[in-house]
């Protein structure tokens, strides 16, 4: 009886998510914004089910647009980009741009800013117990979890840097574990189920920040270089002035008591017009590992 | 083994409450242990189901993941049922893990333990025994097996879709989990336990109590018997006529023979004495009288023909009057009841009556007499008065002034009975120990020969003399036979 109480305790915070995963996604999926209503797709990879943080930062975006705003939270990177493409979503924060399939109907919009630069970087960490690891290099033939398989940011990284060491990186890893999140990632390094892992720094150190108890167990061995921070998109359905309105409002976040607050809970310093000279070294890494 | 043996010399007023405490103690230990073996048995099964019905609901959902080596999807949904939550009681699995169809462990919840990629044959020799088992069951239908050792309860369920396996998932059950949960019931059944004691060994005390105490009364009055310190069982201390009961009755007509049997023996030593006693008086007095009437005789003779001054005849009167004193003092001993003289008649009583009434009326006594004889009696008249004067010139002088005295006589089968009875002093038990014995101490004024005299009589004539103490009364019962050679 127990276990089914665990069972349901379980079975129950998965409705939880998918009732807030409706919330977000709000009324039926239409073509453009015909009644207004602005649709934004968003990455949970990065947002970790921060719901009151999301339902906040949506009504900051509704009262500043004046529109009714609804939010979609992606589980799988692509699931964003599949959207765009069928034109459900108008925009969103994608984390695998520049994707070569979607690139001819999406425009770049914005991109976050983290410590003052459009760049992210990634941390290689272990776990605390774990002395001896001091480079990548060493982990041959570890259990190693990443966020995703993304073709950009800390997964195409860590492959590309393998693949520079002249190592083989489908076969570099006894085993990859995939958590789709970037805070699991981190939880599967502490609990010892991974022996390594690769996390966005940002949100590692916006964890550091707010519970230092769950980075603790982890060392960051390695930094990696920077790379361009996953952007806002536009679909290409998108009105010019709607582009521009959610634009400036982004921009702005940082200016206003409310949305630095929000910026701060997300783990970034705010927001820049997305420039594609940024994903220059991204897509020096893609081509190396043959993503493009 | 000295203590133990002590244990069973104890008052059985202790050995019947002990030992039945014992017993129930033994019963109670008993009945919680077999209570507590089955609860532990219903655990350990309630556990067994549980955790079966985890397993099977969570192969359900690790099969797709699986599928597509989403280990992080696996290992949350593994995990999610180990989450601590504030329920207490609940029956946790220590560890779930994932095996492959190589029985590689694709993921464990404590992959700090059992990592992944970890052989079955790296693990603990139980997980083998229950592949082992899984595999020689694979055609079962069982949907998942179970097997213990002395840590753990292992439960297995293959990850099965539509016949196709991906592995087994294990979960592990420490049976620590059971301890707590086994220690509760414990202590309440022990509780309870306790409860029924208070109330059950006060009434086996009780009891054991009531059962002992006729058997230790009984047993004080035996040591009682020994001792000649007799007293009468209450009956009332036991009324019920089981083996107990008949016990004490038997008992009862132990002590009442016995008494029986003591009185009859004091009686006879009693006569016996009193008949030796009698042998050597006779015998003395014979050996006195022959000299003496030698001695009287020539002392007639020379007072007679003699002739002697007055100072020599002086001394002889001296001698003469002493020897007459010994003569009838001898005389009184030797008591001679074998000469015959003639038959009683109810006149002789009357004379006997008329011969002792001066003197009761001199202490103003009630002088009751009762004579209920209507013919002669084959019985010698003189010795017959001589016994019955005796005693009542001696119940008289022993009566109160203004006092009692009854004089009752009867015939009464084939014998004569007579009862002289007065209301004077008691008599000691000492008195009446030597009462029939010649100078008997309590005579205050004759030479002490009265009784002894009626004794020897009454004995001549084959008859008996008894004498009680009823009501501050002081009875003389005399019975004597009739003679046989008359009756007949």
């Amino acid at each position: 009886m127990n276990m089914s109480s665990r069972l349901l305790a379980c079975h129950l915070r998965r409705f939880l998510w998918l009732c807030a995963a409706m919330l977000f996604f709000g009324c039926a999926a239409g073509a453009a914004p015909i009644n207004g209503t602005i649709r934004i797709g968003l990455p949970d990879s990065l947002l970790h089910q921060q719901y009151v943080l999301l339902s906040e930062w949506r009504q900051y975006l509704t009262n500043r647009l004046k529109r009714p705003v609804d939010f979609v939270l992606h589980k799988k990177p692509d699931e964003a980009t599949v959207q765009l493409d069928t034109g459900k979503l108008d925009f969103a924060w994608v984390t695998d741009y520049p994707n070569a399939h979607v690139k001819g109907r999406i425009r770049l919009l914005a991109q976050p800013l983290y410590k003052g630069q459009p760049f992210f970087t990634s941390y290689l960490i272990v776990p605390t117990y774990n002395h001896a690891t001091s480079s990548l290099l060493q982990l041959k033939g570890a259990v190693f979890a990443f966020t995703d398989a993304n073709q950009t940011g800390s997964y195409l990284d860590v492959r590309f840097q393998l693949l520079m060491a002249g190592e083989d990186p489908d076969q570099f890893f006894s085993k990859v574990v995939l958590t789709r999140s970037h805070r699991e990632v981190i939880k599967a390094v502490t609990l010892g189920l991974t022996h390594a892992g690769e996390v966005d720094s940002m949100v590692w150190d916006l964890l550091a920040r707010m519970r230092p108890e769950q980075t603790a167990q982890t060392r960051i061995v390695a930094r990696s270089l920077p790379y361009a921070a996953p952007p806002w998109v536009a679909n290409t359905h998108v009105d010019q002035s709607d582009f521009d309105e959610l634009q400036r409002v982004l921009i702005g976040m940082a200016s206003d008591a409310k949305g630095a607050e929000l910026l701060t809970r997300i783990g970034i310093d705010g927001f820049v017009a997305g420039a594609e000279s940024t994903f220059e070294h991204n897509i020096k890494m893609r081509r190396a590992v043959g993503a493009e | 083994m000295k203590r133990i043996f002590s244990i069973f010399n104890l008052s059985h007023r202790y050995k019947f409450p002990i030992w039945g405490s014992l017993l129930i103690l033994l019963t109670t230990v008993v009945i919680s242990g077999a209570l507590l073996f089955k609860a532990y048995q219903d655990m350990r099964q309630d556990l067994i189901n549980s955790s079966s019905s985890l397993a099977n609901t969570l192969v359900n959902n690790v099969f797709q993941p699986l599928l597509e080596d989403d280990i992080w999807q696996v290992f949350e949904t593994i995990s999610a049922p180990l989450a601590v939550t504030h329920i207490q009681d609940l029956m946790l699995p220590k560890n779930i893990l994932i095996l492959d169809n190589d029985f590689k462990v694709v993921v464990s919840t404590t992959p700090m333990l059992i990592p992944m990629g970890t052989r079955i044959d790296q693990l603990t020799p139980e997980y083998g025994i229950l592949i082992q088992r899984i595999l020689n069951s694979a055609a079962s239908p069982l949907k998942t097996y179970d097997m213990e050792d002395a840590q753990n309860i292992y439960v297995a369920a293959p990850v099965l879709n539509e016949g196709f396996s991906l592995g087994t998932l294990i979960v592990v059950h420490s049976k620590d989990v059971l301890t707590p949960r086994l220690y509760r019931t414990a202590l309440h059944g022990g509780l309870v336990g306790l409860l029924v004691l208070l109330i059950l060994l006060p009434i086996n005390w009780s009891w054991g109590q009531r059962l002992a105490r006729p058997l230790v009364l009984l047993t004080e009055r035996m040591k009682m018997l020994r001792t000649g310190d007799i007293d009468n069982l209450e009956t009332k201390v036991y009324p019920y006529q089981d083996e107990v009961g008949q016990l004490l009755s038997a008992y009862h007509q132990i002590v009442e023979e016995h008494e029986k049997s003591e009185a009859l023996e004091k009686q006879i030593i009693h006569s016996e004495r009193l008949a030796a006693v009698g042998r050597l008086a006779a015998g003395v007095a014979h050996e006195i009288n022959n000299p003496l009437g030698g001695m009287i005789t020539a002392i007639d003779t020379l007072k007679s023909y003699g002739e002697m001054d007055a100072r020599t005849a002086k001394t002889v009167d001296l001698i003469a009057r002493g020897l007459t004193q010994i003569k009838e003092t001898v005389g009184a001993l030797l008591v001679e009841s074998r000469v015959k003289s003639r038959q009683l008649e109810p006149q002789d009583f009357e004379d006997i009556r008329n011969l002792v009434l001066p003197q009761a009326r001199d202490k103003a006594l009630l002088f009751d007499w009762r004579s209920s004889l209507a013919r002669s009696l084959p019985l010698q008249a003189n010795q017959v008065r001589q016994v019955l004067i005796n005693l009542l010139l001696n119940a008289i002088h022993a009566a109160n002034q203004k006092g009692l005295v009854i004089c009752t006589v009867a015939e009464q089968d084939q014998a004569l009975r007579m009862h002289v009875e007065n209301d004077g002093a008691q008599l000691s038990q000492e008195q009446l120990l030597h009462l029939f014995e010649p100078f008997s101490p309590i005579s205050q004024t004759g030479h002490g020969l009265g009784l002894w005299i009626t004794y020897q009589i009454v004995q001549q004539l084959g008859g008996n003399i008894a004498v009680e103490q009823v009501n501050d009364h002081v009875i003389f019962t005399v019975t004597l036979p009739f003679e046989e050679a008359s009756t007949a």
